[in-house]
């Protein structure tokens, strides 16, 4: 139980009911930040037009390409599973049978035949295109009824296996076709019509024959990505991002994570309050008495301190000190590819990024005060926070090097949820923009 | 009080999930000018019905409205952050745990400004007062509770943190000790020294309030 004390109760009465009314700009301040920052974002309308713009122009990007790389896509798969290599003595050359050029200048060396190969309907032709390729190498330009003879027995080939087809069985078929036959059987007609029936009945048999691709794929490399950071108290910074990651593919569709460290340095300001040094005496602690040997004198020892004299004004002086900050960070990034070829990939991610500080390092000395003695270090610049989000979103391109290997270029930007000071009274977020390059190994 | 309370806990992030939902409402909700938002609103009438006081309270520690303002800003965010965590059994009533909050904050910012020069926290100030309590010099007044309240700005910020704490949170001088990290002797001896500086002031006051009778009724 606490003595009463007169004074003690004069206040404790006078003041236990007293209040003091807060400014309105206060509790405007403060209802904003609590009901989510309000108001704090004059740009938060420009971020959703720009966000919106892009995925308008993604999505747009997407449908425009993916009619062609779709159609890229189909050829590639089709002369790979076509068996094209199988055949001897052909050139297993997919342009011979998917471009244009290639089957203009076959119908050029036989122009009846021309009818043969239906410019309609290159995927399910490129079969055929082999035997007659043969054909027209050994036999010279013959009548429609031979090369509708190597087209009827190319069909009834085509019922059975794709091995089966792609063997020399055909060019041994050709040989009699070229025979000449006495009796034209077909009409000139006919052939416009049968390739097209061939290759009408065989597409579906094509695509069904096609071997299964697989449409995720995961991949797992490092990462580096030099950062250039706006609007921080210390003016611009750079920072040095650097990591692990792994991607999961699925169709155009991706999920990368990881873990990685970011470095960046930065100049602290703090303020020394000191007392200037003016000099220094030896203070006497005590004396003490001996007699001397022979009885006749006192010998006097002194002890002596050496003591400082500091000015009793303070001395206020603003220091720097470079410090290094170590942040762990831990990616979560969607993306979606809108372009994709052999060697190319294109796409769009867009993420958030958790940063948590694990360590503070100082590389410079705080103050050198000399002889003065330091009172008190006092931080100007406030801490850095321990966690900090940020929203990041860039455009993807992916080199691929072979198949296991391949680079990856994103410029990125990203945008600090929360300032990086621990201080309430900075609201300033940063920003920033960065250059990531990766090197990836795919399985 | 209950329902004010529990739709501020709806809105408060207290944990993981509740921290990513507060940053996705932070970037997805579209700004609300209209009056009916309940949570917000439940937030405006907390803040109306406790922040007097508890400014009160944060003024007797800082010494100056600008910092009391302060401390009652970043008071209130931990209190409006934290509601979900209180419960009455356990953390006694609603005033008293946001009164605690409240010194907590005011003692960090004091910490944080004590080697500021203008704060100099537990430091003498150079003022001879005599330390001794002479309760019979202690007659009516006749100050106003915004008098009071100046008296207490005016202490220095050392023996006004204990001051604070020792006469109007009820700490005893041992949890003086421990909380500000200085000795118990210490604890007792910045009290006695703003008793001190109190009762001269004090004293000085009820002069000139003397003297303006007098000449009154002259």
């Amino acid at each position: 139980m606490q003595k009463q004390n007169p004074i003690d109760d004069l206040f404790r009465r006078g003041l236990a009911d007293y209040r003091v009314r807060p400014s309105d700009e206060r509790k405007d301040a403060f209802i904003r930040e609590v009901s989510g920052n309000e108001g704090k974002r004059p740009w938060a309308g420009w971020w959703y037009i720009a966000g919106t713009v892009l995925i308008l122009i993604g999505v747009g990007a997407a449908l425009l390409l993916s009619h062609n790389s779709n159609v890229r896509l189909a050829d590639a798969t089709q002369v790979r599973s076509g068996g094209v290599k199988a055949t001897s003595g052909l050139k297993p050359s997919a342009q011979a049978v998917t471009s244009d050029g290639a089957t203009k200048a076959y119908n050029s060396n036989a122009a009846p035949a021309s009818c043969i190969l239906h410019p309609a309907s290159v995927t399910a032709a490129e079969k055929p295109a082999a035997g007659l390729h043969e054909t027209a190498a050994i036999s010279p330009p013959a009548e429609p009824s031979a090369v509708i003879k190597v087209n009827e027995t190319t069909n009834a080939q085509l019922t059975k296996t794709d091995e089966k087809i792609n063997t020399p069985e055909i060019a041994a078929v050709a040989p009699p076709a070229a025979e000449p036959k006495p009796e034209p059987v077909v009409k000139p007609a006919e052939p416009l019509v049968k390739p097209k029936t061939v290759n009408e009945e065989k597409l579906p048999a094509t695509k069904t024959r096609s071997h299964p691709q697989k449409n995720w794929n995961i991949s797992t490399g490092i990462y580096y990505t030099p950062e250039w950071m706006f609007n921080t108290l210390n003016g611009d910074k750079y920072v040095n991002n650097a990591g692990i990651e792994g991607t999961f593919h699925f169709g155009n569709y991706s999920v990368r994570t990881g873990v990685g460290l970011s470095i960046t340095n930065g100049w602290h300001e703090v303020l020394v309050q000191s007392n200037p040094y003016l000099g220094a005496y030896k203070a006497l602690d005590s004396i003490t008495f001996s007699w001397s040997k022979d009885g006749s004198k006192l010998n006097p020892t002194y002890y002596m301190t050496g003591t400082s004299v500091y000015d009793t004004a303070k001395e206020y002086t603003y220091s720097y000190v470079q410090k290094r900050y170590t942040y762990l960070q831990v990616p979560l990034l969607l993306g979606y590819d809108f372009w994709n070829n052999s060697w190319l990939r294109l796409g769009v991610r867009a993420g958030a990024v958790m940063s948590l500080l694990v360590n503070t390092q100082n590389l410079t000395s705080t103050y050198e005060a000399g002889k003065d003695r330091i009172v008190s270090i006092n931080n100007v610049t406030p801490d850095r926070i321990q966690l900090n989000w940020q929203a990041i979103g860039g455009i993807n391109a992916a080199f691929r090097l072979s198949r296991r290997f391949s680079i990856e270029l994103e410029p990125e930007m990203r945008y600090y949820f929360n300032s990086v000071y621990e201080s309430s009274d900075i609201t300033t977020k940063p920003w920033s923009i960065g250059v990531r390059a990766a090197v990836l190994i795919n399985f | 009080m209950q329902t004010t309370v529990a739709c501020v806990k709806s809105r408060a992030p207290g944990n993981l999930f509740a921290f990513q939902g507060y940053i996705y409402r932070m970037i997805f909700s579209r700004r609300d000018t209209s009056a009916k938002n309940p949570a917000r609103d439940s937030i405006g009438a907390l803040y109306d019905k406790h922040a007097p006081w508890l400014l009160a309270v944060c003024l007797r520690y800082t010494g100056n409205r600008e910092d009391a303002e302060d401390v009652l800003h970043d008071g209130f965010m931990k209190i409006i952050r934290s509601i979900e965590t209180y419960t009455e059994k356990k953390t006694g009533s609603l005033e008293g745990w946001m009164r605690r909050i409240m010194v907590n904050t005011a003692l960090n910012c004091i910490r944080d400004h004590k080697k500021d020069p203008l704060l100099t926290a537990l430091e003498p100030v150079l003022e001879s007062v005599s330390d001794t309590d002479d309760a019979d010099d202690y007659g009516g007044w006749d100050l106003t509770r915004d008098q009071l309240m100046e008296l207490v700005c005016k202490l220095p910020a050392g023996y006004r943190t204990v001051f604070n704490l020792y006469v109007m949170e009820d700490y005893s001088h041992k949890e003086i000790g421990e909380l500000l990290g200085i000795s118990e002797n210490t604890s007792k001896s910045q009290l006695s020294k703003a008793r001190n500086f109190l009762r001269k002031r004090l004293l000085e006051y009820q002069k000139e309030i003397n003297y303006a009778k007098a000449e009154s009724n002259r």
